[in-house]
């Protein structure tokens, strides 16, 4: 009976006293987003889990939020535009759409399409520079997903979920694998606008999970991250003075307390801040990269600057050790194309296009390719069948993702959907895959990597995911 | 450390062997089950007390556990100590410097007498019920928002957790309290109280345009299921959704048994709330305007049939055909998903611009113009919050099917395991199937082992920070045991023999030696090894303050705290409890949240106690624990000398008196802190005119904001009139504010003057008022009011608004706009009807002069006179009218010309320039905040320990 219960940080207090020594490293690691036990490091168990997958040790995901429209991208499908404009033919399985557009005539796509690199992986012509990378990617084609709406689409990738509640992808993560760099948060999230991302923050949210393990958004301007910049103050060494004052009453709380191993985690959380309120600045500064270098995420274009930005901020914090960071472009559904894709969807897919191909070129330059996972896609794909004459409703039933770099063999296609693109048919991957392969190619078995909550052991995947093994290089 | 791995080594082999996929689903009904699970703890009788205790029986039953293993209790804690955690545990407050002298003093005469006096002071505060409605909300998932993307505000839930700390005031019995949650509707829909506590089956989420409507039908019913299951009953019954459970006795048709009993529910959108003559109110108002309305509804009825096609198509086609069958044809279940659709297409029709679709048509257009000023005539409708409840579609269930290869119906019963008589059901006499209140009986019945049991556990858990039972909210076997399973029978069976009234509880547990010994205790050799979790307690369990304990505490020792007696929520920035601040799912408080309150999802048992930089860095820099400070500091300023402010510091923040170290500390800081400073800059000459014109006040958001420290009373009505011109308007949804007097909170009193910007839901330019007021039924309430005036840009423009304010609910707002750049531009009006009465006293608010007390709303322009009456003036006597005298001489309350060199006008009137949001303060000042600061965010006040 006991034997299904994890003492877990929840309660860590119970851990400290039950571990018994050395107890100040254990509230280092409490602070330093680490977990205390399925961390890559020095967790005994580790290595007698079976199998170790993967050796990719930081992940970037590229969230084009509001949803790409496979059928316009990496999914070519010639019958589509051989039966525009009449309905979906009775052989295909009828979907509920988000606007209920079942029956409208299907919409051709305008796309130009060519293979690509060495392994003619197909690409259509609105990511021309996506040619320069083809070789580096895994693209899925048979994804699936529960939410048809972008609440619960987002909300599933993101949690697994498409009710709010659990831990983001990120924190489990973080959780996993602890953190590297303690001067920075684990996991860390950059938007491309000020608009919300939907459901707001708890996109990045550790749901059930202590909050050491939520992702932290980083902001435009001279406070990157909430609360990070000191108050301005007249008095010299202001900050100093009260954290010396600070620590001191502290430290003299602490005597004859000891065994309350939070109040001395308490007191290193104020070291930790401040360290971040030194580093943090710096490792989101892109004035320190060369021109060449900036010119290759496209910081020079109008277009592409922004995304640009993000891209290079992501490279720059994942070689500082943060393991987990989400970019998110189209912030507020700007990709949700229900009218008029052809404007939507040109303008969106150049801005992302040159700073992706850049992001990979450089990533691999400097051998952080390997180590690094670079996911691509959005809450769902579209539907073959139109809407409003110009623009595609959702369709989470059969969309594309794709993976590059994190020993993940490129120049490859998985899985499949029918005819029009409607719905995944052959090697369906459901975001539990997904998230179940992610974490697999962290080199965690996700059948291992457990959180007790209210009595029940918790995954990533609900409990319901397969590590995906086809997008391994090494088979 | 030894043990630990071994654990999570055994779970993993467990989990491995459990969870496999190929676990065969079982189909048929399992009628056996073994040995282990018939003795299952938690569902055998609970004992009977049969011993005579000599003294406490929580310490009997604790210290035999404790005596098992050679363990003893710690010492008692002393008078500071008790104070501080009887007081953060029952009430969620520090104790005051008075009630901390009081208390140590009556200590000195008799401990017993004075903690037992203490406790019922405060049991007897309403604080009480502010503090433990916090412990059930999070329990029942209590948020006020929908939780998807729209996220919207659910604005009547507040009721809800009124009722909450109400009931527990009163010390309403628990079985009453839960019955009334589970089935007020279904007892007495007449009583208020019984229909806001059915709110409990509607907390959770809702998404708006969700078109899979049998999806998130299902989804919102076993979402029913499972937090009734959790929060009465201590069952995690999730797993049992899809298939048996694999660890507990509970199979999958247990678990749409308990569904059956809930399933024909609906969440009503058509009840107003409101007390019985507001209500009779809005009744005569219906009866009054019934005509008029109808006629309305007439010239709306085909748009409004275009709209339900357009919103009824997008869903699936069995869906479609369910909406347009005859009412009486559809099933229960049937019904439930047309009112999902339903729901949908009130929503859409609600964003209908009626205006713009009778444009084209002049003739409808007069008659609809007409109607509404009919309409108009009558006293203005009633305006009650809709009740924010859950009541039966009808008295014929929603029948309740096991999905699975084979479908099978299911009925109401309860736990297989339990093997007891079905439950007789029938249907009451308020429309309703009868089928909750049958659930709500069983739960309540004193024989029901799991739920006094339950409520024990989650009583004892709060005041230990642990439960007896670990997992509160799971009484299975994949939950802990009780560590003392005698003590949580006995406390069970105290709880039913005092009338089920929690206040028993608290009294008992709290007089113990348990609960009153000290947590300043290091563990001995022995307990180390014997009890390393203190699971048997033997020393106080040392704890961190909750989210709401360190706001509310902060503002409680700052001298900000406000006392709130329920109404709607407020902002995290108000200086309100916690528990009064606006908890919605997708953007929760900052703060509250930073330390670990629940966002609302699902129901949640126990708060986590994270450690994280990113705490660190909010109580270091967030200007909120600042501002606290610089209160605190404030309060504390007066002392005679520097020695007794600081033991007046730590007296307040600590509850105890300073140590001579502590006071020596403290004063060195001080003196560095002053040492540290560096030689003063003279603030900035503030220049306020741009060099070419002098005929006005120039104003921009890079300016310094100008304010009046005392504002101006307005009474019932004033008019406020400026001339002045707008250069631009901001890019996002800021108002571009010329006057105001209003701190920002929705809850506050106070009213702006300005135009909207790009962004702003009424359209650009928008010559608006916002108003912050009472209404009808005394509610404090924010409304834009809007003239649907559009102002150009760059001309200097005469703009005034006259407010009128009716007691009985016929109040006004009256704007009036002319161009004054263009010659023969006529004169434009609007009056604009609103439901704020009153207006409470604004006096004590600055009244700022281009922009708002919190900064951003800046106005960029200028401004050549204002001028404010009150009473309201007629037009004939405005500042542009050849008569532009006030017809009272005492109605201009401020008249302002910045015809000639404004600066003076603005000196000689008593504005000032505002540099930055704080005051300027003295160094001492700076100083002493500096040390509160500090002291806030330290150890001592942030644990009980």
């Amino acid at each position: 009976m006991a034997c299904f219960q994890i003492d877990q940080p929840f309660n860590r207090r119970h851990f400290l006293n039950s571990a018994g020594a050395g107890f100040g490293a254990v509230a280092l690691s409490a602070l330093a987003n680490e977990p205390l036990l399925a961390r890559a490091s020095n967790n005994p168990t580790l290595p007698k889990i079976p199998h170790n997958w993967g050796k990719a040790k930081n992940v970037i995901f590229l969230f084009m939020e509001g949803g790409p429209s496979h059928l316009d991208l990496f999914d070519p499908k010639p019958l589509l535009n051989k039966l525009a404009g009449k309905p979906l033919p009775d052989s295909f399985d009828r979907p509920v759409t988000a606007m209920g557009e079942v029956g409208s005539p299907l919409l051709e796509s305008k796309r130009a399409w060519k293979q690509h690199g060495e392994s003619g992986l197909w690409i259509s012509d609105w990511l021309p520079n996506h040619s320069r990378i083809a070789d580096e990617l895994c693209v899925i084609r048979s994804c699936v997903s529960d939410g048809i709406n972008h609440a619960g689409g987002v909300c599933q990738m993101n949690t697994g979920s498409v009710f709010g509640g659990r831990p983001s992808l990120g924190s489990w993560v973080s959780y996993g694998l602890g953190t590297e760099n303690q001067n920075l948060p684990g996991f860390v999230v950059i938007k491309d606008t000020s608009a919300m991302i939907v459901n707001g923050t708890r996109c990045w949210g550790n749901g059930f999970m202590p909050a050491t393990h939520q992702g932290v958004l980083l902001e435009n301007g001279p406070e990157p991250i909430a609360n990070l910049k000191p108050r301005e103050s007249k008095i010299k060494q202001a900050e100093d003075l009260k954290l010396s004052f600070l620590q001191s009453l502290n430290q003299r709380h602490l005597q004859g307390r000891e065994s309350n191993s939070e109040l001395e985690a308490r007191i290193r959380s104020y070291e930790l801040a401040a360290n971040m309120q030194m580093h943090a600045p710096e490792s989101v500064d892109l004035e320190k990269e060369s021109p060449a270098t900036k010119n290759l995420y496209g910081l020079d274009q109008k277009e592409t600057k922004t995304f640009g930005q993000q891209c290079l901020l992501a490279r720059r914090l994942v070689e500082r050790g943060v393991r987990f960071v989400q970019l998110y472009h189209g912030a507020g559904s700007k990709w949700d194309s229900h009218t008029n894709m052809e404007s939507n969807h040109s303008r969106l897919c150049q801005q992302v296009d040159l700073p992706i191909a850049g992001l990979i070129t450089d990533l691999k330059a400097r051998g952080l390719l390997e180590e690094t996972l670079v996911i691509w896609g959005g809450e769902f794909g579209r539907t073959p069948m139109s809407e409003k004459g110009d623009g595609r409703d959702h369709n989470p039933t059969g969309f594309t993702m794709w993976m590059a770099g994190g020993g993940v063999k490129g120049g490859q296609v998985i899985g499949e959907t029918d005819e029009l693109g409607l719905h995944a048919i052959k090697d369906k991957v459901h975001v539990h895959d997904f998230h179940a392969t992610i974490l697999g190619l962290l080199g965690l078995d996700h059948t291992e990597v457990v959180y007790m909550h209210k009595g029940r052991p918790e995954r990533v995947d609900l409990n319901e995911g397969h590590f995906k093994r086809q997008v391994l290089a090494s088979g | 450390m030894a043990r630990i791995f071994y654990i999570f080594l055994a779970t993993l082999f467990a989990n491995h062997f459990l969870f496999s996929k190929s676990a065969t689903q079982s189909e048929d009904v399992r009628a056996n089950f073994s040995e282990r699970e018939k003795a299952w703890w938690a569902i055998q009788p609970i004992r009977k007390n049969t011993l005579n205790f000599p003294a406490n029986p929580v310490d009997y039953f604790v210290q035999e556990k404790l005596e098992s293993k050679e363990l003893e209790l710690s010492p008692q804690a002393g008078p500071y100590e008790f104070i501080r955690r009887a007081s953060f545990d029952l009430i969620g407050l520090p104790p005051s410097e008075g009630e901390t002298k009081a208390f140590t003093d009556s200590w000195k005469k008799n401990p017993e007498t004075a903690k037992k006096e203490l406790i019922e002071k405060l049991l007897a505060s309403p604080a009480y019920g502010e503090r433990w409605a916090t412990h059930w909300l999070d329990v029942v998932r209590f948020a006020e928002s929908d939780g998807y993307r729209a996220d919207d505000f659910r604005s009547s839930a507040y009721l809800y957790r009124d009722y909450v700390i109400r009931s527990l005031n009163q010390d309403k019995p628990y079985d009453q309290f839960v019955r009334e949650q589970l089935a007020g509707d279904e007892i007495d829909p007449k009583n208020f109280d019984h229909m806001i506590a059915t709110g409990f089956l509607r907390h959770g989420v809702y998404e708006w345009n969700q078109r899979n409507a049998r999806m998130q039908w299902e989804l919102i019913l076993n979402e029913m299921t499972n937090v009734t299951g959790e929060v009465f009953l201590g069952l995690g019954m999730g797993c049992a959704q899809c298939h048996d459970h694999k660890f507990d006795p509970i199979l999958q048709k247990d678990y749409y048994s308990m569904q059956s009993f809930l399933s024909s529910v609906w969440w009503p959108e058509d009840q107003n709330i409101g007390k019985p003559d507001q209500l009779l109110k809005l009744q005569q108002w219906e009866a009054e305007t019934f005509e008029v309305r109808e006629k309305l509804m007439e010239l709306k009825k085909d748009i409004l049939k275009g709209n339900e096609r357009i919103v009824v198509k997008q869903f699936p086609a069995d869906i479609q055909e369910m909406y347009y069958k005859k009412p009486e044809e559809r099933t229960t279940h049937e019904q439930q998903l047309v009112e999902m659709v339903n729901r949908q297409v009130r929503h859409k029709s609600t964003r209908i611009k009626w205006e713009e679709k009778f444009k084209k048509n002049e003739e409808l257009k007069k008659k609809y113009d007409d109607l509404n000023l009919e309409l108009a005539s009558f006293s203005p409708k009633p305006s009650l919050p809709q009740a924010f409840i859950t009541t039966d579609l009808s008295v014929r269930p929603a029948r309740t099917f096991v999905p699975g290869k084979k479908i099978q119906e299911t009925f109401p019963e309860f736990l297989t395991l339990l093997n007891l008589p079905s439950p007789k059901i029938e249907e009451t006499k308020h429309g309703t199937t009868g089928r909750r209140l049958a659930l709500a009986n069983w739960i309540t019945s004193p024989d029901n082992p799991l739920s006094t049991r339950v409520i024990v556990n989650r009583v004892w858990q709060k005041h230990f920070g642990q439960g007896l039972v670990t997992t509160a909210n799971d009484f299975g076997f994949l939950g802990e045991p009780p560590t003392h399973p005698a003590l949580l029978d006995f406390l069970s069976n105290y709880l039913i023999q005092n009338d089920w009234k929690l206040k028993s509880l608290h009294r008992l547990i709290m007089l113990s030696d348990t609960y009153g010994q000290t947590a300043r205790q290091e563990p001995s050799d022995k307990a180390s090894l014997q009890d390393p979790q203190n699971q048997l307690l033997w020393r106080f369990p040392p704890r961190r303050l909750s989210a709401e304990q360190i706001r509310d505490a902060m503002l409680f020792t700052s001298g900000e705290l406000k006392t709130k007696s329920g109404g709607s929520s407020v902002d995290g920035n108000s200086p309100h409890r916690s528990v009064y601040v606006k908890k919605r799912r997708n953007s929760p408080d900052r703060i509250l949240s930073a330390f670990d309150a629940p966002a609302g999802f699902s129901s949640s048992s126990e708060r986590l106690d994270t450690t994280t930089s990113t705490q660190a860095l909010l109580l270091r820099n967030n200007p909120w624990p600042h501002a606290r400070a610089q209160a605190m500091a404030n309060k504390f300023a007066k002392s005679e000398s520097t020695k007794s402010t600081i033991s007046k510091i730590f007296k307040s923040a600590y509850g105890r008196p300073a140590t001579q170290a502590e006071i020596e500390l403290s004063q060195s800081f001080l003196d560095q802190w002053l040492n540290n400073q560096e030689p003063n800059k003279e603030p900035q000459a503030i220049e306020t005119t741009t060099g070419k014109s002098i005929d006005s006040l120039s104003l921009y958001e890079n300016t310094p904001r100008i304010y009046k420290k005392k504002g101006i009373e307005l009474g019932t009505s004033w008019t406020i009139e400026a001339i002045t011109r707008l250069d631009h308007i901001h890019a996002n949804a800021y108002v571009n504010t010329l006057l105001s007097q209003w701190s920002g909170s929705h809850q506050k009193a106070g009213w702006t003057f300005g135009i909207t910007s790009a962004k702003s839901a009424y359209e650009p330019r928008n010559f608006i008022m916002q108003l912050i007021g009472e209404n009808i039924g005394g509610d404090t309430i924010y409304r834009v009011i809007d003239s649907n005036l559009q102002i150009p840009l760059g001309k200097t423009h005469y703009l005034s608004c006259s407010v009128t304010l009716n007691p009985k609910g016929d109040s006004y707002v009256h704007f009036v706009w002319k161009d004054l750049e263009t010659p023969d531009s006529k004169v434009q009006e609007a009056r604009i009807k609103h439901d704020i009465i009153a207006l409470q006293s604004v006096s004590s608010d600055k009244l700022f002069l281009g922009g708002r007390s919190t900064g951003q709303h800046f106005w960029n322009g200028n401004i050549k006179r204002f001028r404010i009456s009150s009473p309201a003036i007629s037009q004939e006597h405005s500042l542009i009218s050849k008569n532009n005298k006030a017809p009272d001489q005492g109605a201009a309350k401020l008249d302002l010309s910045f015809a000639k060199s404004p600066n003076q006008v603005l000196q000689d009137t008593g504005f000032l320039p505002r540099t930055t949001p704080q005051k300027t303060s003295s160094p001492q000042s700076e100083a002493l905040a500096a040390l509160c600061h500090v002291i806030l965010t330290s150890n001592e006040f942030l644990y009980l320990h």
